[in-house]
């Protein structure tokens, strides 16, 4: 199969399931890749040209936050993303919809 | 590929504002940083990034439209610049190339060491010393002012000037052309039949530089 549809499927939800790792806790890019990636056993392995423009539209649309890390000694500075009260609305509302729609889906894709 | 290349030709390809060139930049080594501190060959890392156009255009596709705005604005001001910068160039060098006249008085020539000059020419065309003429004359003007070319000249002027009568009127200036200093002279004589005016060009050497005769 084209491997762009199995894309095109999975870019849908990228942007709710960042959110919801950030719900967790703040985490900087290259923890949230790999989380997703452990998380997901692999089914969403994101590269970094895909997650950071991800992380800059969620700041920009105020649904979360960023800060660099003050590094002690010879630790290499990160930038910590956290969610932000909006982020938190927001991701409640995909959630539910991730709900209806995932089950409208299931029940075309076993009627048909 | 080292790290810091491979993040130059990423940056390089983004179309948005400095500032945020500048944040990627930071994040992307951050994350490299700890992706080989976490025991990653950079190999490894660069592979599972991706070619540096493919990133590149897929922070492109996500930037917002104020970012788009900000390259587009810093893209218009660089060609601005390079124009502006063009013109002042092309300026300069018409600036230069072409003469530039101002009075004499208070320059490298003497104004009457000129006159004196451009009237022993104007006797030496009369009574024919071409060969003066040229021995007064610098390199280049020297090989054009032949006999021949000197005689052609004064029969344009017409057949029978007669006898030379006085001079009736004078003006000097220097010039200034591709940095070179030049003395002009405009000397009217009078002649039985006619007048003609001579405009003769002196180099700092005070050689004749140009004749011209009408």
């Amino acid at each position: 199969m084209n491997p762009k549809y199995e894309q095109q499927m999975k870019k849908g939800v990228l942007e709710m399931l960042v959110l919801k790792l950030l719900s967790q806790d703040e985490k900087y890019g290259y923890q949230i890749i790999g989380e997703l990636k452990n998380c997901s056993d692999g089914l969403f392995s994101m590269k970094e040209g895909t997650l950071y423009p991800i992380l800059y539209r969620l700041e920009d649309d105020e649904l979360v936050s960023s800060k660099w890390s003050e590094p002690k000694g010879k630790e290499i500075s990160r930038k910590y993303y956290a969610i932000t009260e909006k982020g938190n609305q927001v991701l409640s509302a995909l959630n539910q919809l991730w709900f209806d729609f995932s089950n409208k889906v299931s029940s075309i894709m076993e009627e048909m | 590929m080292d790290q810091v290349t491979y993040i130059n030709a990423i940056v390089k390809r983004l179309h948005c504002s400095n500032r945020k060139k500048a944040d990627i930049r930071k994040e992307l080594r951050s994350n490299i940083e700890l992706a080989l501190d976490n025991g990653e060959s950079w190999e490894k890392v660069r592979k599972d990034m991706g070619a540096p156009a493919d990133i590149a255009a897929e922070f492109n596709e996500n930037f917002p439209q104020s970012e788009r705005n900000a390259a587009k604005r810093r893209k218009r001001m660089q060609v601005a610049g390079v124009i502006v910068l063009a013109l002042v160039v092309i300026v300069i060098a018409v600036y230069w190339m072409l003469p530039r006249s101002s009075v004499i008085h208070g320059t490298t020539f003497d104004e009457k060491t000129v006159i004196r000059q451009a009237e022993q020419i104007i006797e030496m065309i009369n009574s024919n010393d071409y060969e003066g003429i040229r021995n007064q004359s610098n390199g280049s003007v020297k090989t054009v002012l032949t006999d021949q070319t000197i005689s052609v000249a004064k029969e344009k002027l017409g057949s029978n000037l007669g006898n030379f009568k006085s001079y009736s009127s004078s003006y000097t200036c220097q010039i200034v052309q591709k940095g070179k200093k030049y003395a002009v002279a405009e000397i009217t004589a009078l002649y039985e039949n006619r007048s003609v005016t001579y405009t003769i060009t002196f180099d700092q050497g005070m050689m004749v530089a140009g004749l011209y005769m009408k």
